[in-house]
């Protein structure tokens, strides 16, 4: 019997042909990954070209059983190959060990494949793969689990909900204040520990650290703020003695002593809350000496080791004992590149140690309950709980709605919840939703422009693909912008001379075109660009596709049936939205739109512009 | 303080079951009878998350088709001893893992020396044929060892849990907090009484923890209405407006945290139904020397119900994070822990006299095991599922299967379908296969011996409903009989590594007693991504 005998029989010999006909690309080579990996070689997809930019952790073992002991370290995406093809020696896979928003993944990469499977593990590449499987028009199929629950759903521009017509819950942030000067939750030390003083020490020597600050100043805390650059500059000194024998003590009494001691000194800061105690290293120290501190009290099983609640001794021990491993790991990295830095991770014991020692001492100063390491790795990390049930019951989803759309049976698609933990429903299903018509990802125009990036002008992208295609047409004055930065409007207008090289425009960018008299982004072109040598100012560029075509079509009561109300809660999420519009200027924050504006401006229609 | 290296490859899973859960999975000794696609499927999503031993008992040659659909076989596999060879690249994935194969033909050893399987702490089937799977459900159903029966056919996969009890004290509920806002214990209520309101500074006041708040509104409230807690939504409305009338000012977030509570501070406390009726159940009159600490610790909780428990569960004692100063919250902490301690201590008591009384030693039970009885004693679980021979002998659930299968998206009718395979290969010695036909093209036209195929499996398929009493066909049934046809047994790797991950979770749960399994049938359709449960 042939080995593909199953698969053939069971899909039918006209789904087993497109099936190896099909050039898929997987995004993430992680939990989700190793199974699709594992499903796509069996059910005999033959074409799979696979980015991950991660490298295998110890961590990831008890469920990427792609991977072994021997990888640590490696690249997921290409041990992740080699393991697939050691199994299946028949099939052709292309591993790339590289972040996917990188440039040379662009859009007519993107549209070389016939099916886009999502395996990743973090909102920002979700949104980016989202977007460019728009733009190439290229069906995307999503996926993502937590501990016993998952969910897959398939996108197709024009067709379905796109990752960000829905809302995304947003990651809680922390006003600055909260964190450097008036903690009051266990969570508001981790982040203090981990975000603040980490980097600080070890991490990249900020600058942006200041303009941070600045961006929270009020009236109210502006001695403050000023208090707290100076305690950093301060910090920045003491970092010049690391490697010396009283680094780690030197650091203990600036952040956990001095620093205290001058925030108490804001007496008007404390009469609404109880009063910080500076920590007093001479007394500790003795404490320790005088064994006091449990540090070899095992009394607990192995495995509970690190759910107990440090002592003050043992979080001292462990802050001056992690503080001196980070800096000699630090310094030993900077032998070799000068510009070398450390940033936390949750898996490093060293990063954790480190974060727990550090958040516990200053909730002990701020009267504030410690946590126990595990529970500190679980709140530093983020960490979300994976096994391998739930990813290979997802992965395994994945496949079956690939099946659906390389049959072009995109309407049988649903996306599915699955919850292995509750009874008797163990999968949910809905029907795949329309695009959202005020979704500011995919209600645009999505356009590819060749050009020539090193000859042609912002001036020349203006006149010839902007405004000179069709007079009866023309949108008016314009917003251009790539990456969050305006580039052009009618006040800005330096740069019309300057080529798209010298802008930074550059293969692979999306460049994103409104017209001024627009309240939203709605109105937004976005063009994704792809660099060609074309030698005649005629032909610098070459626009696949119609920009502002559809500007007109869009129907008044599609607008009119969102009401006012909606929309001002779609705007007020501006904010969170870590996609395109993430640092939209503050001009644009003009929020509430008249439902009348609306018909009048023919909003509707958002193009994208694919610089190529 | 360096995490070990265990605790450090298993973290993920940790934060689902804890270490309790993980040694309850490093201890089990796993049994997968054949080792096909599924079958090592589900041996992977075990071995991955450190399960302690797993043997492959199987008497087949590895084939091509099994390379083909088995991702753990390679060409060179072929010929050489199927549970030999998947054993061991299944034993790559995990050092922690210990794996045996058998090579032995497990239809006969069932035959012949059933008692091999009672080494093991569960058994696992794949593609066991009728007969010798009823015998062995007999055997483990008497030794009390769990079975899972599995079966992966084209886009269809099944499996059923086999086993007379499953108790379950650590549920994994969502909300575990207990905090007996409406009857306060002494101590609780004395700890309220120390605060005096109207003399705390600001500073104070901001930081009384919500559960006092709630407390002295609660009963000044009873006070002024005959001791009765708020019933009715205007009655729950005008308590809210009460203790918002105790606010000094807007940013007191411990005043929000206690409006944001009333509803269930008002809830009245008491045993959950569910837990009432496991009370009820004879194996908690009758403790003998054969009962599980299960049932010896839910007796004690019983008795302690009825007496110095004055009608509540032992509590909890866990007290939820709240806006509160440490010492507040803390000394409050305490009192709940404390509660909670004589609590557990008077249940220990009263366990210890119950082993007294059948002649065990009080160690029998570990403290810690009442301990987390004591915890979970509301959320605690007992399914009793049906056996093998009931479902297919005794007393097969003739009216629901008929009521079921009226409904023709209903995936009841895979379950008939794989009954009657099962029926067509004990006459057969294999099953049902027109496979072969319908590969050569990919024309609708049913060839004369798929028709034949066909017409036999429907006969079989008409012998199960004329058994089960159903007289009207359900018209579907010819569409399923001819995809079965179609897909012969072949199993396709795809489903066979999603049913593969939802019976590892199922495996988990009943290995490590925590979350609640599945009762006791659950039939996947991969080509509708859908599933139902049923009892049968």
């Amino acid at each position: 019997m042939p080995r593909t005998l199953h698969a053939e029989t069971v899909l039918g010999q006209s789904l087993f042909q497109k099936i190896s006909n099909c050039r898929v690309l997987m995004v993430g080579a992680g939990g989700i990954g190793c199974e699709l990996l594992k499903n796509l070689a069996m059910s005999g997809f033959r074409q799979i070209e696979l980015v991950d930019l991660d490298t295998i952790d110890l961590s990831n073992l008890n469920r990427q059983f792609l991977f072994q002991k021997q990888h640590i370290m490696k690249s997921k995406a290409e041990v992740a190959r080699e393991s697939a093809l050691k199994f299946n020696p028949n099939i052709n896979i292309i591993a790339h060990h590289a972040n996917i928003k990188s440039p040379r993944f662009n859009v007519e990469w993107f549209k070389s494949f016939d099916i886009v499977m999502n395996a990743l593990d973090n909102l920002d590449a979700r949104r980016h793969v989202n977007m460019m499987c728009l733009v190439a028009n290229v069906p995307l199929i999503e996926s993502g689990t937590e501990g016993y629950l998952g969910q897959v759903t398939a996108i197709k521009k024009d067709e379905t909900e796109c990752y960000d017509c829905q809302p995304k819950p947003v990651r809680r942030t922390y006003p600055v204040c909260t964190i450097r000067s008036t903690p009051s939750q266990p969570i508001h030390c981790i982040v203090w520990a981990k975000s603040y003083l980490f980097s600080q020490l070890f991490g990249l020597p900020e600058d942006d650290d200041d303009e941070r600050l600045e961006a929270e100043m009020t009236q109210e805390n502006v001695k403050e703020i000023e208090n707290l650059k100076k305690e950093t500059q301060a910090l920045k000194q003491i970092r010049e003695a690391m490697g010396t024998a009283d680094y780690p003590q030197k650091v203990f009494k600036k952040v956990f002593t001095d620093d205290i001691n001058r925030l108490l000194s804001m007496e008007d800061m404390w009469q609404n809350r109880k009063s910080p105690v500076a920590l007093k290293y001479e007394e500790i120290e003795k404490l320790v000496t005088e064994g006091n501190s449990q540090l070899n009290n095992t009394e607990e099983s192995n495995t509970l080791k690190d759910q107990r609640v440090w002592s003050l001794a043992e979080n001292f021990v462990v802050f001056l004992d992690s503080v001196r491993r980070l800096s000699e790991k630090l310094m030993k990295e900077q032998a070799n590149n000068p510009n070398a830095s450390l940033s936390f991770d949750k898996d490093d014991p060293d990063s954790l140690d480190f974060v727990t020692a550090t958040s516990n001492l200053r909730s002990i100063i701020f009267d504030i309950e410690p946590k126990s390491q595990f529970k500190v790795k679980e709140m530093a990390g983020n960490i979300i709980p994976a096994i391998a049930t739930t990813n290979a019951i997802i992965a395994g989803m994945i496949v079956m709605q690939s099946f659906k759309i390389l049959n072009e049976k995109l309407n049988e698609c649903k996306t599915i919840f699955f919850d292995g933990s509750r009874r008797p429903q163990i999968f949910l299903s809905e029907s795949l939703n329309p695009p959202n018509p005020e979704c500011r990802v995919c209600n645009n125009t999505h356009i590819i422009l060749k050009v020539n990036t090193k000859k042609a002008t912002l001036r020349d992208f203006l006149d010839k693909v902007i405004h000179g295609r069709n007079d009866d047409m023309d949108i008016g004055e314009v917003i251009v912008e790539e990456g969050g930065r305006i580039i052009y409007d009618v006040e800005y207008d330096d740069n019309l001379d300057a080529t798209f090289e010298q802008l930074q425009i550059t293969d692979g960018k999306l460049v994103s075109v409104k017209p001024d008299d627009d309240i939203d982004e709605q109105n937004s072109s976005i063009f994704a660009i792809s660099h060609r040598d074309f030698e005649t100012p005629n032909t610098w560029f070459q626009v696949d596709g119609e920009p502002f075509a559809t500007r007109n079509k869009i129907s008044v009561t599609k607008s009119n049936s969102f009401s006012k109300q909606k929309r001002k809660l779609e705007e007020s999420e501006v904010d969170t939205f870590e996609g395109l519009s993430r640092k939209r200027p503050a001009m644009n924050e003009e929020i509430l739109v008249e439902d009348d504006d609306i018909i009048v401006t023919d909003s509707g229609t958002q193009k994208l512009i694919v610089i190529d | 303080m360096i995490i070990d290296k265990k605790t450090q490859k298993y973290d993920r899973q940790l934060r689902l079951w804890q270490a309790s859960g993980q040694t309850a999975l490093e201890t089990a000794k796993v049994c997968l009878i054949n080792g096909t696609a599924t079958g090592c499927e589900i041996l992977k999503d075990l071995v991955l998350p450190g399960i302690g031993s797993f043997t492959v008992v199987d008497g087949k040659i590895v084939e091509g088709s099994d390379v083909g659909n088995t991702f753990f076989l390679v060409s060179d596999s072929i010929g050489t001893n199927r549970a030999q060879a998947v054993t061991e690249f299944l034993q790559e994935l995990n050092e922690d893992a210990k794996g045996f194969h058998f090579s032995e033909d497990p239809v006969a050893l069932i035959e012949n020396q059933p008692e091999y399987f009672l080494q093991f702490s569960i058994v696992i089937t794949t593609d066991l044929p009728e007969k010798p799977l009823l015998k062995l459900a007999d055997t483990l159903w008497n030794a009390k060892i769990p079975l899972v029966i599995v079966r992966t056919i084209g886009f269809i996969g099944y499996f059923r849990i086999v086993l007379p009890e499953h108790t379950v004290v650590e549920t994994h509920p969502e909300n575990v907090i207990d905090l007996r806002l409406d009857v306060p214990f002494p101590a609780l209520e004395q700890y309220v009484n120390t605060f005096n309101f109207e003399t705390l500074d600001s500073m104070d006041h901001a930081h009384v923890p919500y559960v006092v708040i709630l407390l002295k509104y609660l009963k000044q409230w009873k006070q002024d209405h005959d001791g009765k807690l708020p019933s009715t939504s205007a009655e729950r409305n005008e308590f809210k407006q009460l203790v918002q009338s105790g606010r000094r000012n807007v940013d007191e977030e411990n005043f929000d945290e206690a409006l944001a509570s009333v509803w269930k501070a008002c809830a009245a406390t008491k045993v959950p139904h569910h837990v009432e009726e496991i009370f009820k159940n004879s194996s908690c009159d009758s403790i003998t020397i054969e009962s599980s600490n299960f049932w010896i610790i839910a007796r004690a909780v019983r008795d302690f119900v009825s007496n110095e428990g004055l009608g509540l569960l032992p509590l909890a004692g866990n007290v939820p994070d709240m806006k509160a100063d440490t010492s507040n919250y803390v000394a409050m902490q305490n009192i709940y822990r404390q509660k909670a301690k004589e609590d557990i201590s008077a249940v220990r008591t009263r366990v210890h006299d119950i082993l007294n009384s059948i002649g065990r030693p009080a160690e029998f039970i570990s403290d810690d095991e009442i301990d987390s009885f004591c915890k979970h004693a509301s959320f605690i679980q007992v399914i009793r599922y049906r056996s093998l021979q009931e479902e297919y002998i005794t007393e097969p659930k003739k009216l629901d299967i008929g009521r079921w299968l009226q409904d023709p998206q209903a995936n009841i009718v895979h379950y008939v379908l794989i009954r009657a395979m099962d029926r067509f290969y004990e006459s057969h010695n294999r099953y049902p296969d027109a496979a072969t036909y319908f590969l050569e093209d990919d024309t609708e036209e049913v060839s004369e011996e798929a028709k034949n195929e066909f017409n036999t499996l429907k006969t079989y398929v008409d012998n199960l409903l004329r058994e089960w009493e159903i007289t009207n066909y359900p018209e579907h049934l010819d569409n399923h009989i001819h995809e079965i046809c179609r897909a012969g047994s072949s199993e396709l790797a795809n489903i066979a590594s999603l049913l593969g991950g939802m019976v590892s979770q199922e495996v988990i749960k009943l290995v490590t007693k925590q979350y609640i399994p599945m009762n006791n049938t659950v039939i996947f359709d991969g080509v509708r991504s859908t599933s139902s449960s049923y009892i049968l």
